[in-house]
């Protein structure tokens, strides 16, 4: 729509406008504070910057209520999400008044940078906690714009509700099909028209919310469909990232550490996944992984990394105890060996007991049976196409991990502490684990916040390779994904998720950034 | 001042002169005052020492000339008057057009002043083309002159070289000819020779005196080294917590100081002749406050014997002249009062044990190293490293014995082996009778583990940055099997924090909250843990200001002592050798070429390198004379050694030895006294005839007093220094005149 694109419009043309006028401001300020002696002193700088920011946050407002519209967006938003704010602003104040208790993480707020920072990533974790209680519509709710009537537009085999499973027992239920499970999802999507523009009614008047953004092409509220994806992207994001962490800082010591034929051979097939194109890689894995197999070996092999690197790390410290070391193990071994095989091979199959127990506590409700059995069956393990993400994350970031902590390593390791260690008998897992990694961390953390933004975009490039996350998934890749031909009508429903990705990332730096800094001062 | 013949330049004006120069740095915490009230000329040709530990202001006051002090660096008040026009009024333009072309600087770390990609001519050129009107080919012509003038062998082949071609030696060179290039008035240098070899330094030090004299460049030299200084120049400032503390000429400030942190300083550095059981060092005590946390008054008054509560802290103190001493200042409110002749109170002397059994027993220790350039593709073409080549040294029950020798010549590899870092490649290696050097330190049991330790050299280096201290102390008595349960190790961690003289709530700290010296002495409570027979300590108190050195070798003495360990002390510091140790093994390019007690080795007759090492050691003394023996070139590389005895390329008596018998054979190892060996063609005769290179002048230019104060200090009666660094010299048995002008 046309008229979105002005607002838009608007909004990004005034906040160019009045940063450049400030920035010219800055400049002016800083050229003649050569001549005037006063503003040579230090403090002048940090008014500047003072300036600059309170500069940016009025603009921002300005361009805001520059459009009536906008204004009564902005007001909507902070109504919708004031117990997000209210909690937030809780947590903020607590930590700051038991700040000296608290530790490193009590030490960010001494930072300003370091509290926005911590700010943005507490809103986003807060919002994604409270969604349910928010007054917002389900992600995958579509609304009716003609009559005011809820539609809804399931398509997910798991998120099927009660009320489109009727009549399928739990056998049937297992055996449906994705695509069937859509066809579920279509008798209801035949009556959805295109999308409402921002500040739509949508909903029954008076009694439902505005669609604060407007709604997507298949008329579900963007903005709640953001708040929501926030459920998806933090968790997958980070434990992506995470464990394709763990799979660079494993093969990045190993080379690094012992170097030689290990390291070249390591440092090759590195450099042989950072050269092949990822997104050839990922129709790689689609075509000759039809079966999903590929991938499942993959993921074999990447989870295997966290695992491995956990126990040489309780090998390295508990060599010289034993007792504690196999007392320690009889207690991790047998949950980390049960999550790893329940989420590679989805082994042991737990469908016999989700059967046993929806026949046992399902009470005879058939939906309350499905429920449970559902609940059952997946049981520690994330969906098997979640799979693919990790995969494809662990192929795209791992290498660069990889360089950056063998890089790091190379330095370290000719550290007098770490000839030290060596010298008073530690064995080599101890060292690169407990003397080389916790004094790479500072690069490794900002890069590590990094590669988070990049996997919420690739959330969106995996789901439209149909690889990833299913195509109506609300995380924030996704919506880029599916509002990219949309962009230069309604902007917003492609600009604004990526504006969410940006504000995450940036918080994450920033915070990362803060903890370097912090973790270095006295 | 008659070397002075810069044109349109008054030789009674001063080039450089600093008034009442404060210069601070503005961070996010507030202002850190730096430099504060400083005051200083230079004259034409004249060379002005700037001394202080570090964090005592020196560099600030360099970079502050050079109008460079960054974004967060100011001068708060005071004026910069070079050749009388005030640097900090100058345009942009203009001091840049003054840097370089006047004022040139040459920096610590020779590597990173030079631009790794390009060619030395081309950086050289840069200097003529930026600040005068020649062609490149004069630009060219004049570089290649510089280069023969600070004496690099082969201009032409270093004008097309790449920096990392150069050794460090040459690269400081090449820094030097650069600063020079433009006939500066002004020469910066700060800390010119720290990061190179004590033969290297020599050289440089050499060369940076000639040149001063024969371009008639005024110098401002900045060390921490009071030899160096004394070499080079001809006024000197202490500074100590960012003010100048006493000012006054080399001859004033190191025979007749009036400031007791001169008195310290001096008193905490080994002189050649002192004996370590004999005068003690005496370090300062306390640390240097930090500059947020300096008290009012007297900057020292913590660290003072002669504080006076009332007194000193009052107010700021001024610099005062000292009577009958034009020109030389003192900023201490009692120096007048104070008895500068009274001894230094000396802590009760420890009975020094003897030494005992064989502890540590090395027989033709050999190490190479294969280097291959690829794994897959470089199997043919293999090259040795020849880091050890037949050592041999024997170590007894709490004995120290020191290694000496330059960066390569295998020090750290010989310790490296012994540690299990590395195998040999021949010979053995035994321990206490067991043969260690085939084990390495993974298969090595902790008994063989906590048994022979060692101290690291770098401060900031020995200890993981992201554990407390007291839990890398209980690992190390883990690993070692030292206590049953957990409280027993955290007690003996306790106990060993007592016995490096550090508080006990120092375990809960990380090692970032510590200072140099105080973690060094973490490190040596962590080499102690597990009652070790042998520490091998590397370097331990290199990398420390003298002050703190005085101390923590004095611990590392103290606890050796105590525990009766053989120490085995890697140095390149002689004067610190010559007082800790009780033998010495000094080894070049992988061999020993000479071992003996000490008194041996200091004494004539030495291996021709011996010889050289003694005389590139800068000694703060006014009194000593040594003869000067600059060694031409640099070490050769282990990867292609010379042929025949290692040091033939540059011994200085190679012409003494007939024929090619240099070249051609590696020379036995010769026993002349008990115990003392040398590795050296040259004939009994020659060797008979050889001077002592460390000599002390009896009539020394201070006043008698300060030599009887010095007598006093040193506990001697009769006598006094003079004999006592004779004897400890090994001058005294000979019948010879070794006393020089005496």
């Amino acid at each position: 729509m046309l008229e979105n694109l002005a607002i838009l419009g608007g909004f990004i043309a005034s906040f160019w406008v009045v940063w450049a006028t400030l920035l010219g401001a800055a400049l002016l300020l800083s050229a003649f504070s050569n001549v005037v002696s006063p503003l040579r002193k230090p403090p002048y700088s940090s008014v500047t910057a003072f300036a600059l920011i309170a500069g940016t946050v009025g603009m921002v407002f300005v361009a805001l209520f520059s459009s009536p519209k906008m204004g009564l967006t902005t007001v909507w938003a902070l109504y919708v999400l004031w117990p997000v704010f209210a909690a937030l602003a809780g947590v903020m104040i607590l930590s700051w008044i038991f700040k000296e208790r608290l530790g490193l993480y009590g030490r960010v707020f001494d930072s300003p940078i370091g509290m926005v920072g911590l700010g943005i990533c507490f809103f986003w974790i807060i919002a994604a906690l409270m969604a349910d209680l928010l007054p917002l519509y389900g992600p995958l709710e579509a609304l009716s714009k003609d009559n005011g009537t809820i539609v809804q537009g399931v398509t997910r085999k798991f998120k099927l509700g009660a009320e489109a499973l009727e009549g399928l027992t739990y056998a049937e239920y297992v055996k449906l099909t994705l695509a069937e499970a859509s066809e579920y999802g279509k008798l209801y999507k035949s009556n959805i028209r295109g999308s409402a523009p921002l500040m739509s009614w949508v909903g029954n008047e008076g009694e439902r919310l505005p669609a604060i953004l407007g709604t997507d092409k298949a008329n579900r509220d963007i903005f709640s469909r953001l708040i929501y994806g926030a459920r998806t992207v933090l968790p997958l994001s980070i434990g992506a990232t995470l464990v394709s962490f763990t799979v660079g800082i494993t093969l990045g010591l190993i080379a690094g550490y012992r170097g030689g034929w290990l390291d070249q051979i390591i440092t090759f097939v590195a450099n042989a996944i950072l050269a092949f194109p990822v997104i050839v890689l990922f129709y790689l894995i689609v075509l000759v992984g039809k079966d999903g197999n590929l991938s499942r070996i993959l993921a074999t092999a990447i989870f295997a990394f966290p695992l491995l690197l956990v126990l040489a790390g309780l090998w390295g410290l508990y060599s010289v105890k034993k007792g504690r070391l196999i007392g320690l193990l009889i207690v991790f071994l047998p949950i980390a060996l049960f999550l790893y095989f329940r989420n590679t091979w989805g082994l042991p199959d737990l469908s016999g007991i989700a059967a046993w127990a929806a026949a046992t506590f399902g009470g005879g409700n058939a939906a309350r049976e499905a429920n449970i059995a559902i609940a059952v069956a997946n049981f520690a393990q994330m969906e098997p196409r979640m799979l693919n993400v990790f995969v494809a994350v662990a192929f795209s970031s791992a290498p660069g991990a990889f360089r950056l902590v063998r890089g790091l390593t190379l330095d370290v390791k000719d550290r007098d502490y770490v000839a030290a260690a060596q010298t008073r008998g530690e064995n080599q897992f101890y060292i690169m684990i407990f003397e080389i990694l916790p004094n790479v961390r500072g690069p490794l953390m900002v890069d590590a916040a990094l590669r988070i933004g990049y996997t919420a975009i690739l959330l969106g490039t995996l789901g439209f390779l149909a690889l990833g996350l299913p195509q109506e998934s609300a995380d924030w890749g996704s919506m880029i994904a599916h509002g990219r031909g949309q962009l230069r009508f309604e902007p917003q429903m492609a600009v604004i998720p990526a504006l969410c990705i940006v504000s995450l990332v940036l918080g994450l730096n920033l915070l990362a950034d803060t903890l370097r800094e912090q973790s270095l001062k006295d | 001042m008659t070397k002075t013949e810069i044109a349109g330049l008054d030789p009674n004006a001063p080039v450089l002169e600093c008034r009442n120069l404060s210069l601070s740095y503005f961070t996010r915490s507030g202002e850190i005052p730096a430099v504060v009230n400083f005051n200083m000329t230079v004259m034409p040709g004249e060379a002005v020492g700037l001394v202080g530990e570090s964090g005592c202001g020196k560099s600030t006051v360099a970079l502050g000339v050079m109008n460079y002090m960054g974004s967060t660096g100011k001068v708060v008040s005071g004026q910069i008057l070079y050749k009388g026009r005030d640097i900090l009024s100058m345009t942009p333009e203009e001091t840049r057009q003054i840097r370089g072309s006047e004022i040139a600087m040459v920096y610590q770390e020779p590597m990173a002043s030079l631009n790794p990609s390009m060619k030395i001519a081309n950086q050289l050129m840069e200097v003529p083309l930026l600040h005068e009107d020649v062609t490149r080919h004069e630009a060219r012509q004049r570089s290649r002159d510089i280069l023969e003038a600070v004496r690099l062998p082969d201009p032409d082949r270093i004008m097309n070289s790449y920096p990392h071609q150069l050794s460090g030696g040459q690269q400081q060179r090449v820094v030097i000819a650069m600063a020079l290039l433009s006939k500066p008035s002004l020469l910066l240098l700060d800390e010119p020779t720290t990061a190179l070899d004590v033969t290297v330094e020599a050289s440089i030090v050499d060369l940076v005196r000639d040149l001063a004299a024969e371009f008639g460049t005024s110098m401002v030299y900045i060390s921490h080294n009071l030899g160096l200084i004394l070499d080079t120049c001809d006024r000197i400032n202490v500074m100590y917590a960012g003010e100048a503390v006493e000012f006054g000429t080399v001859d004033e400030v190191f025979n007749k100081m009036r400031h007791p942190y001169t008195q310290g300083l001096f008193r905490s550095i080994p002189l050649p002749g002192a004996d370590k059981n004999v005068s003690p060092l005496v370090p300062i005590r306390g640390q240097l406050p930090l500059p947020q946390e300096r008290p009012l008054g007297c900057n020292f008054q913590d660290r003072c014997d002669h504080y006076v509560a009332g007194w000193c802290d009052q107010s700021d103190i001024d610099m005062r002249p000292v009577k009958g001493q034009i020109g030389h200042l003192s900023r201490c409110m009692r120096f007048n009062e104070i008895d500068w002749a009274a001894p230094p109170q000396i802590e009760a002397e420890t009975a020094r044990s003897e030494a005992g059994d064989i502890v540590l027993d090395v027989k033709d220790l050999k190490k190479h190293y294969q280097v291959a350039a690829n794994v897959f593709l470089g199997a043919g073409e293999r090259r040795t490293v020849k880091a050890n080549e037949e050592v041999d040294l024997v170590a007894r029950q709490s004995e120290t014995v020191a290694i000496v020798g330059e960066s390569g010549c295998g020090k750290s590899t010989l310790a490296k082996v012994l540690l299990g870092l590395e195998t040999a490649t021949q010979g053995e290696a035994k321990l206490n009778g067991q043969v260690i050097s085939n084990t390495p330190v993974q298969a090595r049991g902790p008994e063989t583990l906590s048994s022979l330790q060692m101290v690291f050299q770098n401060p900031f280096d020995t200890l993981n940055p992201s554990q407390s201290v007291g839990s890398q102390i209980v690992r190390a008595l883990e690993k070692f099997g030292i206590g049953s349960t957990d409280a027993d190790r955290e007690n003996r961690m306790l106990e060993l924090l007592d016995l490096v003289k550090l508080p006990r709530d120092f375990a809960k700290r990380m090692p970032r909250q510590l200072s140099g010296g105080q973690k060094q002495r973490i490190g040596i409570a962590r080499a102690f843990a597990g009652n070790p027979a042998v520490v091998v300590a590397d370097e331990p108190v290199s990398a420390l200001d003298v002050s703190v050195q005085a101390a923590v070798s004095q611990l590392l003495m103290d606890i050796q002592n105590e525990h009766q360990t053989t120490l085995l002390f890697i140095s390149h510091d002689l004067s610190i050798v010559r007082y800790l140790s009780d033998r010495v093994v000094v080894m070049y390019l992988g061999h020993v070429v000479e071992q003996g007690s000490t008194e041996q080795v200091f004494s004539p007759p030495y291996h021709p390198y011996t010889e050289a090492l003694l005389s590139a050691v800068p000694i703060a003394d006014t009194r000593v004379k040594k003869k000067r023996i600059i060694l031409d070139g640099d070490i050769p590389s282990a990867l292609n050694p010379p042929s025949g005895c290692p040091f033939q390329t540059r011994c200085p008596r190679k012409a003494q030895v007939e024929g090619d018998l240099c070249e051609t054979t590696i020379p036995p190892m010769r026993t002349l006294a008990d115990s003392h060996q040398i590795k050296c063609h040259l004939a009994q005769s020659i060797l008979d005839e050889m001077e002592a290179v460390i000599q002390i002048d009896a009539i020394s230019e201070g006043e008698p007093q300060d030599v009887a104060a010095e007598d006093a200090a040193s506990g001697t009666a009769k006598g006094g220094l003079v004999n006592r660094a004779k004897r400890a010299l090994g001058i005294e048995d000979k019948d010879k005149p070794a006393v020089g002008s005496a």
